[in-house]
């Protein structure tokens, strides 16, 4: 459904260098990676508002050179920025509005959801963050997309709202033809839903896989530190000493072995994220 | 697109963007370039100044008092205007599935009202001035020009490159903006000038120096539209660095 091959692109003073990865139909990846590391980037490059310099973007089985009405119609987002709708119009008009260019536009779907999510019909610009995002949210749902890229969207989101969001987007993808990309640096919400995992830093690809890959090939170690030594020093991404022992990030193998005295787990994506990061910095 | 009419789907949108810009647009007002402080605010205080105004009193028609103080209205209104660019719907219109070609219609069709509006309510007035003979038909056309250079240009060079910070900006020619202000200067002189020098004989000289400055005009307009349709159009297609 998405295939990201050898992208490259310069915003300003930043890179994104050799992105490459691909989403199947029916699954939900999770873009991870600190602020600033070009999740949003990458997702307006899927949103053909940015176009890269190097390599090939395809979505959908076509590119935006090829098809960009096509592609759009399909494609549903949430992002950050403000100003995306009419402030001075009400929630019900500015769908209309940009309704119309939709080809499955339904409005009875949006009010359906804008009322599950607890919106009421009020001017855009006096929206709240979060309620904002829901508008959005609603709105991409309402055009019944294939593929919904969603920026951040859960930091703003009430706990209530929150668990609803990953219900609804968890059933969005249930009839095997629909994939979600979500960028965020909170993990919490992947842990429950990504199928996928694509992390990225400083514009350059950590490592994209599934979730069962993560957990094949990295393994979280905590107890003693001389233990902790033990373990071969090429496997060892990072360690970390702490109050209750050491904790490491280590890359697993089929080969692989613990001391007994160790408590090895699957490693968070948390833990992932910050390890890596550690590690590599 | 569901919506049969594109055109004026397309035109809905460039008019709501303008209705949401008004604040913006007042902003910018505020913080505008140098011949919209030269009309806005030296011109006029130019020509209410009470020297100015003994001195215009005794050699100026009452009529011609009004029609200059009715430019500077539509002047100020066309300024006004061109600094409502709409720029958030832009960006929302780029995440909607609309063709390459609807876009620049987007992007022609708000120009084109930028442009529209305070031409017609030049042309209004022109033909007022026209049916009073209160102003040489030289002095209409040359202003009409400028204003018409200048409410297309100043919807480009205000464009910011990158970031859509009002301080960078790109002129379709260099020093343009210099030009225009000489142009200006040529204008008041041409005010303070028939007032002093051409009393009484004044239509002959009237009609060469506006009929030089027309010319003038007319030159920088065939520089500059060679110029113009390329950067619409460069901003509309890669519209991607201003986002």
């Amino acid at each position: 459904m998405v295939q990201l091959t050898n992208v490259k692109k310069k915003i300003g003073q930043f890179f994104l260098e050799d992105i490459t990865f691909s989403l199947r139909e029916g699954y939900i990846m999770g873009l991870i990676g600190e602020n600033g590391a070009g999740k949003s980037s990458i997702l307006k490059l899927l949103l053909g508002i940015l176009t890269p310099e190097e390599g090939q973007i395809s979505i959908f089985g076509t590119t935006y050179e090829e098809n960009e009405k096509g592609i759009k119609n399909n494609v549903g987002y949430v992002l950050a920025e403000d100003g995306l709708f009419l402030g001075e119009m009400n929630l019900l008009e500015n769908a209309r509005l940009f309704g119309k260019y939709y080809e499955n536009f339904s409005e009875s779907l949006f009010c359906n959801y804008a009322s599950e999510f607890g919106l009421k019909n009020i001017k855009v610009k006096k929206l709240s963050r979060g309620e904002y995002l829901k508008f959005q949210f609603a709105f991409a749902l309402s055009h019944k997309p294939k593929l919904l890229l969603l920026d951040e969207p859960t930091a703003n989101f009430d706990p209530e709202f929150r668990r609803k969001f990953l219900c609804i987007i968890t059933d969005f993808i249930k009839d095997g033809r629909k994939s979600v990309i979500l960028a965020t640096h909170l993990t919490e919400d992947l842990e429950q839903i990504a199928d996928y995992v694509t992390f990225i830093d400083h514009g350059r690809l950590l490592f994209s896989m599934d979730r069962e890959s993560i957990n094949k090939y990295f393994r979280m170690a905590a107890g003693e530190e001389y233990k902790i030594n033990l373990l071969p020093k090429e496997n060892i991404i990072y360690k970390e000493a702490g109050k209750y022992g050491t904790r490491a990030l280590v890359k697993h193998g089929r080969w692989s072995q613990y001391d007994d005295a160790l408590n090895i787990t699957y490693p968070l994506l948390e833990e992932l994220m910050y390890f890596i990061l550690k590690g590599k910095h | 697109m569901r919506n049969n009419n594109k055109n004026l789907t397309i035109l809905h949108l460039v008019i709501l963007d303008y209705a949401g810009e008004i604040k913006e647009g007042w902003k910018r007002v505020k913080g505008a370039d140098i011949v919209l402080w030269f009309w806005d605010f030296l011109f006029i205080g130019i020509m209410w100044a009470p020297w100015f105004m003994d001195f215009a009193w005794e050699y100026f028609l009452q009529a011609e008092l009004f029609v200059y103080g009715y430019t500077i209205g539509v002047l100020s209104l066309g300024f006004f205007i061109s600094r409502m660019y709409p720029e958030k719907l832009e960006k929302t219109l780029l995440l909607c599935p609309l063709t390459q070609a609807e876009k620049i219609q987007y992007v022609k069709t708000g120009y084109r009202l930028k442009v529209g509006v305070p031409m017609l309510f030049y042309v209004l007035a022109g033909t007022v001035w026209l049916f009073l003979q209160v102003i040489s038909p030289f002095f209409i056309i040359e202003i009409g020009l400028w204003m018409f250079f200048y409410f297309r240009c100043i919807n480009i060079y205000c464009m910011p490159e990158t970031g859509r910070d009002d301080s960078i900006r790109r002129y379709p020619v260099k020093g343009m903006e210099i030009f225009q202000i000489a142009v200006q200067l040529l204008e008041v002189g041409q005010i303070m000038g028939m007032a002093l020098y051409f009393e009484g004989s004044r239509w002959v000289p009237i009609y060469i120096y506006e009929g030089t400055i027309t010319l003038l005009q007319v030159l920088l307009y065939i520089i500059m539209k060679k110029n113009l349709y390329p950067i619409i159009m460069e901003r509309a297609l890669c519209y991607e660095d201003n986002y």
